[in-house]
Formats: C-alpha cells, sequence, structure tokens
C-alpha cells in the first residue's frame, strides 16, 4: 500500500538531519485526529509526510501548522533531553519516599 | 558550623564568630552562594493557549506554572536569560531552572511530586456498594442498568454483603468512604441498615475512620430512614438536573413528577439529617446545554452552595439512548464556558456557589495535595482508589467498569467478593490497569502540559476505543478536559482579582469573603 490511495491532499518532506525521528512521530501523532498520516522514506535523509484530512475540503493551513507543531515537538525533545537525568532523579526521590510513613 | 562565643573583642557579632581568614572557614565563601545567572532547566512542558494571546503556559513535573511571552521563553531554552532579573527570579522559585545550588531545591521539588502522589500510599479508600438494581425511574441516561422497582433477585444478598465487609477491612488506608449505589438503594433499605450497622460493628476493633454516603432520588426515604441516616452520619447525594423542564424530561418517574418530589425530598432530607448533609449533582443531556443559566439558577433557588455540572458518560442506558441525549465534547465545552462565567457573575455580585469540578481542578492546579476525587488521578484511580462489589458478589475497578460490565464489557472485573483482598489487586483486570494507567507514560498524555493536573482513564478509553491507553488526538476524555484547563488557566492567566478570589474560595471551600488577597496572579 501507498499514500496514493489516500489522495493524500498534502505531501511533505521533512529533513531527518533537522527533525529526529522521534520527532516527526510524535508530530504526526497529533495530527491523527484532523487527518490520515502516511509516513514514507525519501531520498536524501528525507520522510515523506503525507496528510488527508479525514472530513471536508483540504485545509489551507495544514502544512504550516506541521511545520510549527514539527519545531515545538523538536523543542520539547529538547528539553526532555537536557531534563532526563534530574527528572528520574526527582522521580526516584519522591517515588522512595512515598513507601516511609 | 555556627559557633557562639562571648568575646566581643574578637570581632564577634551578636555572639557569632565568623571566621574569615580562609583556613578553617565556618561558611562557604560569599560568592559559592552568589547565582552567576548560568542555569540548567529543569523539567517542565508547555502549551500555547487559544484564549492567551502572547504568552506561553509552562507547567513543571511539580505542578507550579507559569505564563511568559515569547522573548521570555526563547530566552529561557537558550539559556540566555540574566540571573536577578524579576523573570529569572519567577523560573527559579517555581521550578523552571535552577542554579548551581540543585540539592534543596531538587530535596524540595521531589517532596511536593511525592505529595501529588501520596494517594499511593493508601490504596483504595472509596468502596462503593452496589445493594440493588432496583430503580422506579427511568432515567434516559441510567449508568446503572436498572431493573425493575420489584425485581428483588437483583438485590445484594447477606452472604454477599458480609464477604464485602470482610474486603473493605481488608483494605490499608486509615480513612475510608463508603458509598451506598444502586438502582434506588431506598427500595433495599433494611439491607442498607444492616451494611451500616456491621461495619460500625466490625470498626469498634478496627478503628478507622469511616465515612458513609448514600446515593439516592430521596423520594422513597420516611422519616424513620432519615432518622437513621441522621444517627449515622450518612451524607446524602441525589440527582438534580435542573428546572422542572429538564428534569422530568431526564429523568421520568411512573407519576410524571420527579422533579417535585425530589425538591420536597430535599426539604424533609434537609430538615432531619441538616442541609450539608444533602448534596446534589446534575447529568447534562443536549437538552441541559441550551439553559446553564437556568440550571445554575434552580440550584441557588434551593440553597445548594455547590453545582457539579456533569457531563453525560457513555455507559450503561446512556450508550442506547445516545442519538437522543449525547452531544459532541465541544459543545459541553461551550456550555461549561458560559456556564463557569454566569458562576463568576453570581459570586462576584454575593451569590456563593461553586462549581464542583473546577473547585477539584483548581486544587490540583493550584495545589500540591491530592484530591479525594479518583477519575482524575495518574496512576489511575481505579482500582487503585476505588473498589465496587456489586449485588450479585463480582468485584469491579470503578463503577465505569461495572457499568460497562453491565452491557457485557467483563474487562474490569477484579473477581468475586469471597476471594482475598491481595487476589483481587494482583487480578488480571488490576495489571492491565495498572500498566495502562499513568497518564505521564501515555503518548499524547507525557507532552502534555496539563498531565501534572489530569489523569489517565483507562476504563473509558477501553470501553469507547478498543484498548485501555485509547487514542489521544480523539479521546473525549481528552478533549473535554484540554477545553476545561484551557478555560481555567485563561482566567488564571487574566488574573482579575475577583475572579481568584472566588477561585481561591471554591478551592479551599472557604466563604468568599474570607478570601481577602487574590493572591499571585498570572
Amino acid at each position: 500500500m501507498d499514500a496514493g490511495s489516500l489522495q493524500p491532499a498534502h505531501r511533505l518532506l521533512v529533513d531527518l538531519r533537522c527533525y529526529p525521528r522521534e520527532v516527526v512521530f510524535r508530530t504526526c501523532y497529533a495530527f491523527t485526529d484532523r487527518c490520515y498520516v502516511w509516513l514514507e522514506r525519501a531520498a536524501d535523509e528525507h520522510i515523506a509526510v503525507s496528510l488527508t484530512p479525514r472530513a471536508g475540503p483540504a485545509a489551507d493551513n495544514l502544512p504550516g501548522d506541521f511545520g510549527n507543531a514539527l519545531i515545538e515537538f523538536a523543542l520539547r525533545a529538547q528539553i526532555a533531553r537536557e531534563t532526563a537525568s534530574v527528572r528520574d532523579s526527582l522521580m526516584q526521590a519522591a517515588m522512595a519516599g512515598l513507601g516511609r510513613p | 558550623m555556627l559557633e557562639r562565643t562571648p568575646d566581643e573583642a574578637n570581632g564577634n557579632r551578636n555572639g557569632i564568630q565568623i571566621n574569615v581568614d580562609n583556613k578553617s572557614p565556618r561558611f562557604g565563601n560569599i560568592e559559592h552562594f552568589r547565582d552567576s545567572g548560568a542555569y540548567s532547566l529543569l523539567p517542565f512542558r508547555f502549551i500555547r493557549l487559544p484564549d492567551v494571546d502572547g504568552k506561553i503556559l509552562l507547567t513543571a513535573d511539580t505542578g507550579d506554572y507559569i505564563f511568559v511571552n515569547h522573548s521570555e521563553f526563547a530566552d529561557l531554552v537558550a539559556h540566555r536569560l540574566r540571573a536577578n532579573t524579576p523573570i529569572y527570579r519567577d523560573l527559579h522559585a517555581r521550578h523552571f531552572i535552577v542554579g548551581k545550588n540543585r540539592d534543596a531545591h531538587l530535596g524540595l521539588m521531589a517532596a511536593q511530586i511525592r505529595t501529588r502522589k501520596s494517594f499511593l500510599r493508601e490504596g483504595p479508600t472509596l468502596h462503593i456498594f452496589v445493594v440493588t438494581l432496583r430503580c422506579d425511574h427511568s432515567c434516559h441516561y441510567c449508568q446503572v442498568s436498572r431493573r425493575g422497582a420489584h425485581a428483588t433477585r437483583f438485590d445484594m444478598s447477606l452472604e454477599t454483603m458480609n464477604h464485602a465487609i470482610d474486603r473493605l477491612f481488608e483494605a490499608p488506608a486509615r480513612s475510608l468512604t463508603v458509598e451506598i449505589q444502586g438502582g434506588e438503594p431506598a427500595l433495599t433499605f433494611p439491607a442498607v441498615q444492616t451494611l451500616v450497622e456491621r461495619i460500625e460493628e466490625r470498626n469498634i476493633e478496627a478503628q478507622r475512620d469511616i465515612a458513609f454516603s448514600l446515593v439516592s432520588t430521596l423520594h422513597h426515604l420516611t422519616d424513620e430512614m432519615l432518622l437513621f441516616c441522621r444517627h449515622h452520619s450518612i451524607q446524602l447525594s441525589t440527582s438534580l438536573d435542573g428546572p422542572a423542564f429538564i428534569h422530568d424530561a431526564n429523568r421520568p418517574n411512573p407519576t410524571r413528577n420527579s422533579h417535585a418530589r425530589t425538591t420536597e425530598a430535599i426539604e424533609r432530607a434537609r430538615a432531619v439529617v441538616g442541609a450539608d448533609n444533602v448534596s446534589a449533582l446534575t447529568t447534562l443531556t443536549r437538552l441541559s446545554l441550551d439553559y446553564p443559566e437556568a440550571i445554575i439558577d434552580e440550584y441557588v433557588r434551593l440553597g445548594f452552595p455547590s453545582i457539579f455540572l456533569r457531563p453525560l458518560s457513555p455507559y450503561g442506558f446512556a450508550a442506547r439512548t445516545a442519538r437522543r441525549t449525547a452531544y459532541p465534547t465541544a459543545e459541553f465545552v461551550v456550555f461549561y464556558r458560559r456556564a463557569l462565567d454566569y458562576l463568576l457573575q453570581l459570586n462576584h455580585a454575593g451569590t456563593a456557589i461553586e462549581e464542583a469540578y473546577t473547585a477539584i481542578l483548581l486544587r490540583h492546579i493550584l495545589t500540591p495535595f491530592p484530591t479525594g476525587y479518583m477519575d482524575l488521578r495518574s496512576p489511575a484511580g481505579a482500582g487503585l482508589g476505588t473498589l465496587v462489589y456489586n449485588y450479585d458478589g463480582r468485584v469491579y475497578a470503578s463503577d465505569e467498569g461495572r457499568m460497562a460490565a453491565e452491557t457485557g464489557d467483563g474487562r474490569f472485573a477484579f473477581g468475586r467478593v469471597d476471594q482475598p483482598y491481595s487476589e483481587l489487586m494482583a487480578s488480571e483486570a488490576m495489571q492491565w490497569l495498572l500498566a495502562s494507567g499513568i497518564a505521564e507514560a501515555i503518548p499524547g498524555c507525557a507532552d502534555c502540559a496539563f498531565v501534572p493536573y489530569c489523569g489517565a482513564d483507562p476504563i473509558y478509553h477501553a470501553s469507547q476505543q478498543g484498548d485501555p491507553i485509547g487514542h489521544r488526538p480523539t479521546s473525549d476524555h481528552c478533549r473535554k478536559h484540554m477545553g476545561l484547563f484551557e478555560t481555567i488557566f485563561g482566567y488564571l492567566a487574566r488574573g482579575e482579582p475577583e475572579t481568584i478570589r472566588t477561585f481561591l474560595a471554591w478551592m479551599t471551600r472557604r466563604a468568599p469573603g474570607e478570601v481577602t488577597r487574590p493572591g499571585y496572579a498570572g
């Protein structure tokens, strides 16, 4: 199967050198309420994201919204990476304390 | 670290010797404590709210929050903030950044997180006894899958009751709430009396703090039954969907006068058990959504200090009548905003009435303390916070799990009342709920700025979307709570003093006049 059978309204090429795969997946997940999403490997370390609105005509702002969302999810991933170890330490300390009266 | 010396000539200051020769310092060099401005980020999430222009909401794992503008946000994540600026100090105080002195900071944060999750120590505190499915009403949205008023085979047997009481006292929590539900429990009131008396008898030795509540239409509670409720401090909870034209349409009874009988029963109950011990909540149908002000006015007219604007849930008969009674979640959020606005106007004008769910959400946002509300917790309250003992002896993780079972979905049954508590809590259903009940680990929720205040609802998602983790982008549970949190944070961002005072009054269960200062705004 490929995206052609869905007749996507938009096909976006995302450079995996700019956005980690995890960021692309999270962004796609967030858009699954308003469109069907199909991913395909494309040339030169790109991934093709095909977006097909779930109902009605194609929304004009979908590519723009998706692009902005990629940036926000990339930022979330950056923050999560920077704070991962302290988050783990915090949770361990918090949960360990739960066992004490 | 500090030594007291009486020798003033040696440079004592207020009797405390401070050595500055750097050979044997009692204090570290003052430069050690000066903030250089270099900082590390602490874990946080962010969201842009549709009604808050130019600001981004940040939320920390502790539940602290702050609004920043775009340039402040860019500077924050690029580590460009300058020390001792107001925004730096605010972010530092609210656990979004930390300087070099991390240990005390992180210890405080761990304590806050531990407090938020402290309910985990207790195990199930809410124990629901479904003493009968019999009922004389025909509510369109009935979640219980009621039976006829004379169908006594749907009453809880004495043997089942005794086993359920054993399970109650096996639960480790010191404070327990026993909620007696139906159907209509008043139709089998001798069983209610037996249940309460046997629990109290067992508690002479067990010495727990036990609170009783009875969920009832109140129509069938005689004066003698009310006196029993008063004597045993039983809280009464009933349904009042609004003025007569809404209540009677939603909750038909054989005599077609449900509203009149309900309001009369409320007054009679108040006269015996006291107004503080009678509460009511709404269930909102499609008809209700056009009349938020009328519904609130009815609660004000009847003197209720609180109204719970509860949307329809998709269980039981409600699923069958959905075409007539249900509505998109977006419409509920519109209703809620209109209702909340009206409630705030009333409060500002001197009529003290809270919206109960808003009060719960405010406690989640503005305090680290867990509320007793099981349906919005992470880990989920089903099973961990609640056990339901059904009339037929089956034990469920929650009321919703029981309702799902009544319509054929038995995945949330833990077992039977004659099984030990330890077996019930180790059941396959419990394992399933635990694996899917931590919102911080669920796709969608993990990135959501509202996750410190929200909760997973695995039973809802299994029931509506086929698996307990569900699909957050299309989840009505998610859409509803996003709408509510966006609304509340919009008010917090605008920070109007009267609104904040009202929110604080609701959150702390005080009269608005007792909240003299709005506190921090924004």
